[in-house]
């Protein structure tokens, strides 16, 4: 039976203070071989902790993460040696190096052999074979987090760690990142992202994660998340515009010139009729209706709103 | 772990050569220090026999220089890691935090030798230090007390980790060792002598006095009681400067502060 990649087991951590702030409440993932998990949750939700305890930059006051079987806690040095973090912003990077001297780098600090040869290739991929000679302080910001990436995937450990990989970067360069990131998946890499760009995560992911106020409120498949809610919502667009209506889970969104705009938030079939039965005996007409399908920003904001799959 | 020392010696070296002008600094400051307190000494303190000192002098202030490559570059290497960035990275090295900083000094110290050996050839030249050392005996008396040095710098890094700014502490501790590289443990009062006896740092001026005034010769110094004492009170210091880094580490993890400046 193969082991997952990382497999975190109800892990706690408060930071001590006055009063101690309750990190994490006991969070628990595991993340297999080919998976792309986007850690999802709002500022100080304890996504950083949680990378930081994988990464062994911060201990656990409960439970354990396992990395290929490794404790972090209790054998760390070798679950170290089976990951690779990509920190957020200049934090990966000496800037008096070359591209190629910060591979070497980089490479032979998480215990590992440099290839020359695999790293231009790599660098062919990613647009950086000419800059490769240049000092880094020369590279503009895409570059750099190309270049931190490059450098992962050189590693080649099985669990990559990216923190905020797109954070400043234009279009262009996130498409070509996100290309990278999901032929490292295709490759066999574990790949846990956290972001706030809910449309890149949406693009990369194959799994969701959302941590709110230290907890794990969703775990599961990008697809099957955004399926789960495409299935319980409705657009009903009316005339005229200036119709009200109270149904629980009803909100008006839109009114213009011509028509009034209603999201009504429901898996039962049923609440659709009524809300048309209404609607009619107010003399509306009803112009459309229309299963939508929300982004995954809709979707977050909705579960880090209501608290949870089972109450959105 | 010989591939990793043998790729921060390179990437230490490139980087020292990219940043002239602090290289250039560092020339200037070390040898007008030496330059200020040898010439003052013989201008308004001739009593103190300077002139036929020199080389015992020399070898006192060679060796807090030494000191400062080593200690100074402790900090400096959490500090600038973490200025530049890339501190949690090597914290979370396999091959362990405290091994990374070790190979890191070692490495830095070993690029900076050139700089060493460039600063005493010039500063015999300038101030004409007329310098008959035995080689073999100076150069272990060096290696005996850079366990010292390290476990300094281990100490250093360590509450730098966690404390973070640590710089005027630095800067009093290297006045305390000038001030005993200059003065020398002899002129201490007894009382003082007595605690500070097995201090390394003393022990290792002890030795290098027994060099330059006594002319004790390699064979004979390195079974001496002071060289012995010397060897062994500095491996103590670094084993001591190598448990406090790691309770230090071991911290910096609890609370969570590594990167933090």
């Amino acid at each position: 039976m193969n082991l997952p990649i990382l497999k975190a087991i109800e892990i706690k951590k408060t930071y001590p203070g006055k009063p101690p702030v309750e990190a994490l409440k006991g969070v628990s993932i595991e993340v297999n071989e080919g998976n792309v998990v986007a850690l999802l949750g709002p500022n100080g939700a304890g996504k950083t902790t949680f990378v930081k305890i994988i990464t062994g930059l911060l201990l656990p006051d409960g439970g354990d993460a396992l990395v290929r079987g490794y404790s972090v806690t209790k054998q760390r040095h070798r679950a170290l040696s089976q990951l690779v973090t990509v920190l957020e912003g200049d934090r990966n990077l000496r800037f008096r190096l070359t591209g190629l001297e910060n591979a070497e780098f980089f490479v032979a600090l998480s215990g590992r052999k440099f290839d020359k040869k695999r790293c231009m290739e790599l660098a062919d991929r990613f647009g950086l074979a000419d800059a490769m000679n240049r000092q880094v302080r020369t590279y503009s910001k895409g570059m750099k987090q190309k270049l931190s990436v490059l450098i992962a995937f050189l590693t080649d450990t099985p669990l990559i760690l990216l923190d905020e990989p797109t954070l400043g970067l234009d279009v262009e360069a996130s498409n070509e990142l996100i290309e990278v990131i999901k032929e490292g998946a295709d490759a066999g890499h574990a790949i846990l992202i956290t972001t706030h760009e809910m449309h890149i995560a949406q693009k990369v992911s194959t799994h969701v994660a959302i941590i709110k106020e230290g907890k794990l409120v969703t775990y599961q498949r990008t697809e099957q998340l955004l399926e789960l809610f495409r299935y319980r919502e409705f657009l009903i667009k009316v005339r005229p515009n200036d119709i009200e209506l109270e149904f629980p889970m009803l909100r008006k969104v839109e009114s213009n010139d011509n028509f009034a705009t209603f999201v009504l938030d429901t898996a039962e079939p049923s609440d659709v009729y009524q809300v048309i039965d209404m609607l009619r005996s107010k003399n509306a007409e009803i112009l459309e209706i229309v299963r939508r399908q929300p982004d995954l920003e809709e979707v977050y904001l909705r579960i880090v709103k209501g608290g949870g799959v089972s109450n959105a | 772990m010989l591939r990793l020392a043998w790729v921060y010696l390179k990437t230490n070296v490139k980087e020292m050569l990219r940043y002239p002008f602090e290289m250039v600094n560092m020339y200037i400051s070390l040898i007008l220090i030496f330059g200020g307190i040898f010439l003052g000494i013989k201008a308004f303190a001739p009593s103190v026999g300077l002139e036929t000192n020199k080389a015992g002098f020399f070898l006192g202030y060679m060796l807090w220089t030494f000191y400062l490559f080593t200690a100074n570059s402790a900090s400096w290497t959490i500090y600038s890691a973490a200025t530049m960035g890339y501190l949690e990275r090597e914290f979370s090295s396999p091959f362990g935090h405290t091994i990374i900083v070790v190979i890191k000094i070692i490495t830095d110290n070993l690029a900076s030798l050139i700089h060493y050996l460039l600063i005493a050839i010039l500063m015999i030249l300038i101030f004409g230090v007329d310098l008959k050392l035995d080689v073999i005996g100076t150069i272990g008396l060096v290696l005996a007390a850079y366990p010292f040095f390290l476990g300094v710098g281990l100490i250093f890094a360590g509450l730098a980790l966690n404390v973070k700014r640590i710089g005027s502490f630095i800067s009093l501790v290297q006045i305390i060792f000038m001030f005993l590289a200059f003065v020398g443990g002899g002129r201490l009062s007894p009382k003082v002598v007595s605690i500070v006896r097995y201090f390394p740092y003393l022990q290792a001026l002890r030795v290098a006095k027994a060099i330059t005034i006594r002319g004790v010769r390699w064979p004979e110094l390195f079974v001496s009681n002071d060289f012995m004492t010397l060897l062994l009170t500095s491996l103590i210091s670094f084993v001591i400067g190598w448990m406090f880094f790691r309770a230090m580490d071991r911290q910096a993890m609890r609370k969570g502060v590594v990167g933090h400046y």
